[in-house]
């Protein structure tokens, strides 16, 4: 095979460490502003993991978000909610369209699980915590080859 | 317009910037407005901090050295110790400031705190050397 132009070399050379990264259209970075204010109590989710009714669902309930008061003023939410709608899962995560408020509840999350045992579950705080298994879920990142299981 | 909105940030950047004394000064205003206040008490913020007001103290999650490193309770997310001594981006930021003590209190004592209270912590936090 022979590339005929430099640019096209010089591209290749260019992307491909960026694809070995793992930093496809699957994991993109997360957005710094969504990461400082909802990363601060818990691990900074990826919008595609619920739906854009799901988050619009828990955004509505801040001052009582699992137990706990995450209110945020209206001129800071703004822009994290554009963020998660924006980038927010296409395909349904529930019974017909119904918000879910808990990933763990979600139907691609109990499919994608089940093959994990209650024992190895047991060795996980919680379904929540991500990071037990999934090593690059601080960065939003959840590739099968960045999984070490506990 | 540039120039406009330069001048917006940075009025509003000043706004929100203070320390930790800033803040003292600001609550011991507010809670000269409560019956029978002197002034803050650094003993009386060592006990609310460390008190259980329910199922959580201020000390659930800042730990029993707020010199230390935190863990969220129910996450395990990390927090930064929280006296001014050993971490001195505390108490740089009035909206951080009002955002977390309103949750927190909210979340630990099912209220928000008084002017006193706030205080009274601080004043306790500031009494921490490294």
């Amino acid at each position: 095979m022979r590339y005929r132009s430099l640019p096209f070399l010089l591209a290749l050379t260019l992307t491909a460490p960026v694809l070995a990264s793992g930093s496809d259209h699957r994991s993109p970075p997360l957005d710094p502003g969504y990461v400082a204010e909802c990363g601060s109590c818990h691990l900074p989710y990826p919008p595609r993991l619920l739906g854009a009714e799901s988050w619009q669902a828990l955004l509505g309930q801040l001052d009582r978000h699992f137990q706990a008061d995450a209110g945020i003023e209206a001129a800071a939410l703004e822009p994290i909610r554009g963020y998660l709608l924006a980038n927010a899962r296409r395909r349904p995560t529930g019974p017909a369209g119904a918000p879910v408020l808990r990933i763990s509840e979600t139907d691609w999350f109990r499919h994608e699980h089940d093959e994990i045992s209650p024992a190895r579950w047991s060795r996980v705080r919680s379904r929540s915590d991500c990071g037990a298994c999934h090593t690059g879920a601080d960065r939003g990142r959840y590739s099968e080859h960045e999984i070490k299981l506990p | 317009m540039q120039a406009l909105r330069y001048f917006a940030i940075v009025a509003f950047s000043a706004s929100a910037a203070a320390s930790p004394q800033d803040f003292l000064t600001e609550l011991r205003g507010q809670a000269q407005q409560e019956a029978g206040f002197r002034d803050f008490e650094a003993d009386r913020g060592h006990q609310f901090f460390h008190r259980r007001h329910g199922d959580w103290s201020c000390s659930s999650c800042h730990t029993e050295d707020p010199r230390q490193p935190g863990k969220h309770a129910v996450t395990g997310k990390a927090i930064e110790p929280l006296a001014p001594a050993v971490n001195p981006a505390r108490f740089q930021d009035g909206h951080k400031v009002a955002k977390w003590f309103r949750r927190n209190c909210k979340d630990v004592l099912g209220r928000e705190c008084s002017p006193r209270e706030k205080g009274d912590v601080l004043a306790y936090l500031l009494s921490l050397t490294p």
